[in-house]
């Protein structure tokens, strides 16, 4: 077991050198006036394009961009960003709470809503209630997220009133700039509580919930699919049968037995559905002005900003390779019947 | 019928399987059927639909005067009406403008959608944004097969450290999510329809090139196929004979049935900026400009739904057919529920 | 109980919107901010926190571009036949930091842009003080060559050095002279531009900065800024001193001691919101105290009908910009794709198409200036008669303008290149910077009206994305394209040598070359007394009379500036050279 998680985690850095020389060799393609479109904001820098040219050296080949940028990085430096106007490992750690506030405030809800409505589905297999959510989650799977965030904001906050956009409303962050507010994690919820700032607290989850329910709605449909099929495969098991064959209460055969062995299928789906949270959170934070990485990363693909996307590739990629690496390994502890070699 | 063949199972026609009765009685996926034959249509028919409100540059390069394109458009017999419906050129994509006023105007019987932000005949966007759909979604889906094919295939064929590599790749490529590296690539190929679209098959091959390795495994693995090798058929001409045409087919099903989210890719990066060019009849673009008219502060609130009601019912009504239909060949395919 | 507690949870989560207090001004703009280095900055947002926190040594009057108020300094004279600026200094200043304001300072500042230089600032402003437009090693290469040795180089940097050494200079604590390197009647609107902004120099010194000597000058030539510590940190003179700038958000407060009083607003906050809607509602529910809008079609459609929100305009106000549709005299590349065949064969034009005065004209009867006002502007614009903000010295209001006349466009096409033009036909493509609706209207309204012309007459539209522009405005490819160019600093000159001197920066990129032009607008520079300013706006409004002929290019109209704020907002005015379009210091609740 140490030895396969040891060997797992040394593909990482495999991983993310292949990434980068991935995107590195694209970003050959562009001549280096367009490599200097981050730099050059205006117009008027247009006379000095080829001064900028030369000074970060846009006009050096593949092996020489790709040997300077490695340098750095190995010396835990992951360049300047253009989009946030200062150094990406600054920005990562300015930003990741936001986004991992975000992700965390919807994680919960997501598997429980996955879950519960998966349960429900399966032990009411093919009955109004099992199409009925089947149609639901087709529809949630079909409408791409920002529709439905742009849908949010407009009906619930912007018609009823409801809950906010952003992350504190803007007199509040006046307010913890100019006054003691200890910012321990970088999540206003956290930093609220430890910080004896109920306010705070409340505010910031008031606007962590039209984006926590976009994600949900994105994300939930998956995994309320793969419990209901793994449900069924349990339901149709022979300890099942014989369970209620034995005269216990179906109810409690369901809960007991099926539903915790049904579980564990779910547990593969965390990858996927990491992913599909990354995703969503790059547009949910566009659209609910929300500061964290993934609108940083949004904008820095429009203005080609590729300092800044290689650190967030880079960044995700590593995000995901670790939350795959410890799926594997809580699903060999919660199904002692795998074994990895 | 050489002696491989003799013993392979025998395959009934696809119509009497029992998998695709199981896919006719569902319900859902005959309305997924409907919903699609209904924007084929639309696409197909796009350019008779619109014929009386056709852009200035797409009529020129039809060849067409204005008073006739609606006779000549709406007419089989002439041969303008099927080179417009087949081969349209690029321009009419570009969605016509009614001005260029920055307030929308509501449905009038001219326009019967309303015009958009900036001029923009919403109707026409609508018709002809179904035609860019089916276009992004054939167009990718075929550039993954491609992609899956070569490295799948190579991967299964030749096994060994060339499909320990390919492997490896498709792992890396797999394990960032797909909108995010779709956004990068986009970023890099710049703006416009044909590099979105080749941005989002970059990075949407991985799993059928696994799919499509373990099937050929499978393929491999089975009797007619090793009798074939024991009859020494030669190793190329074997793959392309038996093993890739009996291991491709759920591939080719599975990717697709994944035109709806590859739909919906298309879009988001078309709402993020890195979509079609402005202008250009694509639903995810009309969204993104109909942002600023979605909410009316302070005023009526449903003052403006028209601009962005049709684009976002339209994308989610296009993915759904595809969904709904992929759902129920899914569960028909899935031997579990057989 | 336990569904009390629930149902007040809720309610608190929907909860009523804050308002900001009345100490406080919010303003939620559409762009984020570059650098709050002065030197560095060099766009609206940062350049709208920087004319904050810091000031130059004079500033703008409220609601007049033209007019000046002695700021840091208390008086100012020009000596030396133009080539000396002396002023004299404040006293009594400090800045943020506790330190006093001498002269010193003020050296550092200005020199420091001198010394730095990055190409993406507005540091070449200055270079009339050294005579050079580009950092010291640049320039090297340029007058070396790039196989120069090092002990040429280094001799060139030193002479380089020597000049910044007396481009400033201190008389004494209180007084500073400029020397120029030839006379410059823009200089003293030069020095309001912020680049030349004063800065602590103890302050910067302790951190890091450069040290304002000889010794590390060499270090710091053409580095970027935004790299350093002034790039996020400030010690200025100004009435607000800058709390923090985290992401897209700029967070100040009322510095107490602030030599001209201190302001009513205590508390600023700036930040960049891109989406029109989150702005809007943000203002609507008084969270927001300022928004950034669109166009005037958003103001009259949505923002009227919110109440507590005021709308802010003037028939008076006009923006300090110019507009224009560029034609490319010499349009260059190979197998450039904007230019179709590169043969007057019907499918392309030759790179010398435009140099044909009937071509010029017959696409200037092509834009339909008038859709423009109305449709895009919903009336509310500014007409432009030449490429010069409409209320500056020296514009004239009195030539014409070509509006839309399909009749004499039909004429001059007619009668360009001996009539080959009508025969033949012609393609090419216009291009714009992709997301600006203004441009691309104005390109898609040339394109019809053309195309309606002669069947043979076909002109693609076409986006370019940023990047793709910069490669192209490099290559000068483009043929036709419409442009933008705002202010630098509040002269003519900064609009009369660009858009018409051939070695201006837009004329170059036109290969536009005129001898007389040139000839008047070299001359014009020379007329820095006072009493020769008339003679000098006279040359230039004979050249916007001249230019109606030439037609190097086509000014079309622009939209009139306006201010959204909530109604409780007092004392906004607009001053188009302010970023801000007012300081906060003048405005309170």
């Amino acid at each position: 077991m140490l030895n396969y998680i040891i060997r797992r985690s040394l593909q990482i850095p495999m991983v993310l050198f292949v990434l980068s020389l991935i995107i590195v060799g694209l970003m050959q393609l562009l001549t280096p006036q367009q490599r200097a479109a981050a730099f050059v904001k205006s117009d008027k820098q247009i006379e000095h394009l080829d001064q900028i040219i030369k000074k970060y050296h846009l006009d050096e080949g593949f092996l020489v961009q790709y040997e300077l940028w490695a340098r750095e990085v190995l010396r835990g430096n992951l360049g300047f960003s253009r989009i946030s106007k200062e150094p990406v490992t600054t920005t990562i750690r300015k930003r990741l709470p936001a986004s991992m506030e975000l992700a965390l405030s919807a994680f919960i809800p997501i598997v429980l809503v996955g879950v519960w409505l998966g349960t429900i589905a399966a032990t009411h297999r093919d009955g109004i209630l099992d199409q009925a959510l089947r149609v639901v989650a087709i529809i949630g799977w079909s409408l791409p997220t920002f529709v439905m965030a742009i849908w949010l904001v407009a009906w619930v906050y912007g018609g009823l009133g409801w809950f906010g956009i952003g992350r504190l409303p803007n007199s509040m962050l006046i307010d913890l700039a100019t006054g003691h507010f200890h910012r321990y994690t970088g999540m206003y919820t956290l930093d609220g509580l430890l910080n004896g700032r109920w306010d705070v607290f409340f505010q910031a989850l008031k606007r962590l919930v039209l984006p926590a329910t976009a994600l949900v709605i994105v994300v939930s449909a998956g995994i309320m699919r793969v419990m209901r099929s793994s449900m069924l495969d349990e339901l149709g098991k022979d300890y099942v049968r014989t369970a209620r064959a034995k005269g216990l209460m179906q109810k409690a055969v369901i809960y007991k037995h099926a539903w915790r062995n049904a579980l564990i299928p779910v547990i593969t789906m965390a990858g996927p559905m990491l992913g599909r949270m990354i995703g969503g959170i790059v547009v949910i934070e566009l659209i609910f002005n929300f500061p964290g990485l993934g609108e940083w990363a949004a904008k820095a693909a429009l203005q080609l900003d590729m300092t800044t996307l290689l650190a967030f590739v880079m960044l995700i990629g590593l995000i995901m390779a670790s939350a795959n690496l410890l799926v594997d390994i809580a699903y060999v502890i919660v199904d002692p019947r795998i074994r990895y070699e | 019928m050489s002696s491989a063949d003799a013993l392979k199972p025998r395959q009934e026609r696809w119509y009497q399987s029992k998998r695709f009765r199981r896919f006719r009685r569902n319900p859902l996926a005959v309305v997924g059927v409907v919903i699609l034959v209904f924007f084929a249509t639309m696409a197909l028919m796009a350019p008779s639909l619109t014929a009386d409100r056709l852009g200035r540059a797409c009529l020129r390069d039809l060849g067409l005067g204005r008073s006739q394109a609606r006779a000549v458009l709406h007419s089989p017999l002439n041969a303008h009406f099927w080179r417009a419906m087949f081969a349209p050129p690029k321009s009419c994509y570009s969605i016509p403008r009614v001005g260029y006023s920055p307030r929308p105007k509501p449905p009038s019987k001219k326009y019967p959608m309303g015009i958009a932000s900036g001029g923009y005949d919403i109707f026409y966007g609508i018709v002809w944004g179904a035609r860019t759909s089916f276009y992004i979604g054939v167009l990718v889906v075929g550039v993954v097969m491609l992609i899956a094919t070569a490295v799948g295939g190579a991967a299964g064929l030749f096994g060994g450290w060339l499909d320990n590599l390919l492997m490896r790749l498709v792992d890396v490529v797999y394990s960032i999510p797909s909108l995010v590296l779709a956004m990068v690539f986009a970023s890099i190929f710049g703006r416009g329809l044909t590099k979105t679209m080749i941005a989002i098959a970059l990075v949407a091959w991985p799993i059928y090139a696994r799919m499509l390795r373990g099937n050929i495994l499978q393929v491999k693995a089975q009797d007619y196929i090793s009798a074939a090798h024991a009859l020494g058929a030669g190793n190329l001409r074997l793959f392309f004979k038996h093993i890739l045409p009996n291991s491709i087919g759920p591939m080719i099903i599975l990717a697709s049935l994944d035109i709806g989210a590859i739909v919906i890719t298309a879009s988001t990066l078309a709402f993020l900026g890195l979509g079609a060019d402005v202008g250009y009849a694509d639903w995810g673009q009309m969204i993104s400009f109909a942002r600023s008219w979605i909410s009316n502060p302070g005023g009526e609130p449903l003052k403006y739904w028209f601009v962005w009601f049709w684009p976002s019912m339209a994308i989610a009504m296009f993915v759904l057919g595809w969904n709904l239909m992929g759902d129920a060949v899914r569960d028909a395919l899935d031997p579990r529920s057989q | 109980m336990k569904r009390l507690i629930v149902l007040a949870f809720a309610l608190a989560l929907i909860g009523a919107a804050l308002a900001t207090p009345k100490d406080t001004y919010v303003f939620l703009q559409n762009s984020t901010f570059d650098s709050l280095d002065p030197v560095q900055a060099y766009d609206g947002a940062s350049i709208g926190v920087v004319e904050n926190v810091y000031e130059t040594l004079y500033t703008f009057k409220k609601g007049t571009p033209g007019e000046y108020t002695p700021t840091l300094a208390t008086s100012y004279e020009v000596t030396n036949n133009g080539l000396s600026y002396v002023y004299h200094l404040r006293k009594g200043v400090k800045f943020h930091s506790g330190n006093p304001m001498t002269c010193k300072d003020v050296k550092y500042s200005v020199q420091r842009n001198l010394v730095t230089m990055p190409g993406d600032s507005g540091a070449w402003i200055f270079g009339v003080l050294t005579g050079y437009g580009n950092d010291a090693m640049t320039e090297a290469k340029k007058a070396l060559g790039d196989n120069a040795s090092q002990a040429d180089i280094d001799k060139f940097l030193d002479a380089y050095w020597k000049k910044i050494e007396d481009a400033v200079v201190c008389d004494d604590m209180y007084t500073v002279r400029f020397n120029l390197s030839h006379p410059d009647v823009a200089f003293f609107a030069k020095m309001l531009f912020t680049g030349a902004a004063v800065v602590d120099s103890k302050w910067a010194i302790a951190h890091g900065a450069w040290s304002g000597t000889e010794k590390d000058w060499k270090d710091w030539i053409g580095v970027d800024l935004r790299t350093g510590y002034l790039h996020n940190h400030a010690s200025g003179t100004g009435p607000y001193k800058l709390v923090k700038w985290d992401g897209n958000t700029v967070i100040a407060e009322a510095f107490d001691g602030y030599w001209g009083g201190e302001p009513a607003i205590k508390k600023v906050l700036v930040q960049g919101v891109e989406e029109e809607a989150t702005r809007l509602e943000a203002l609507r529910r008084g969270d927001a105290d300022r928004v950034d809008v669109s166009n005037w079609a958003t103001i009259n459609a949505k923002v009227k009908q919110m109440s507590g929100v005021k709308v802010w305009s003037d028939s008076s106000w006009s923006p300090a910009s110019a507009h224009v549709v560029f034609f490319n005299f010499d349009v260059q590349g190979e197998n450039n794709p904007y230019t179709g065949s590169g043969k007057l064969d019907g499918n392309g034009i030759p790179h010398d198409f435009f140099t044909d005065i009937n071509v010029r004209k017959a696409f200037a009867y092509c834009i339909d200036q008038d859709a423009i006002f109305n449709d895009l502007f919903e009336g509310h614009g500014a007409w432009y008669t030449m490429a010069l903000p409409t209320t500056w010295p020296g514009y004239d209001p009195t030539i014409p303008i070509r509006k839309l006349d399909l009749d004499k466009a039909e004429e001059y096409f007619k009668k360009a290149w001996g009539g080959k033009v009508w025969d033949k036909g012609f393609k090419l493509t216009i291009t714009y910077n992709a997301g600006n609706t203004e441009r691309q209207t104005v390109a898609e309204m040339i394109k019809a009206n053309v195309e309606s012309l002669n069947p043979k007459f076909k002109i693609d539209v076409v986006p370019l994305q940023w990047s793709d522009y910069l490669k192209a405005a490099r290559a000068k490819s483009l043929p036709i394209w419409p442009l933008g160019w705002g202010a630098d600093y509040a002269d003519p000159d900064n609009f009369i040598h660009p858009f018409y001197h051939s070695e201006g920066s837009l004329a170059k990129r036109q290969s536009f070359k005129n001898p007389e032009f040139d000839k008047m607008i070299e001359y014009a520079r020379t007329l820095v007394k006072p009493e020769q300013q008339q003679e000098r706006y006279d040359i230039y409004k004979k050249i916007g009379r001249m230019a109606y002929d030439i037609l190097p290019n086509v000014p079309y109209p622009l939209q009139a500036p306006f201010i959204v704020t909530r109604d409780n907002l007092k004392g906004v005015y607009y001053n188009s050279m302010i970023s801000g379009d007012f300081y906060w210091k003048d405005i309170s609740k």
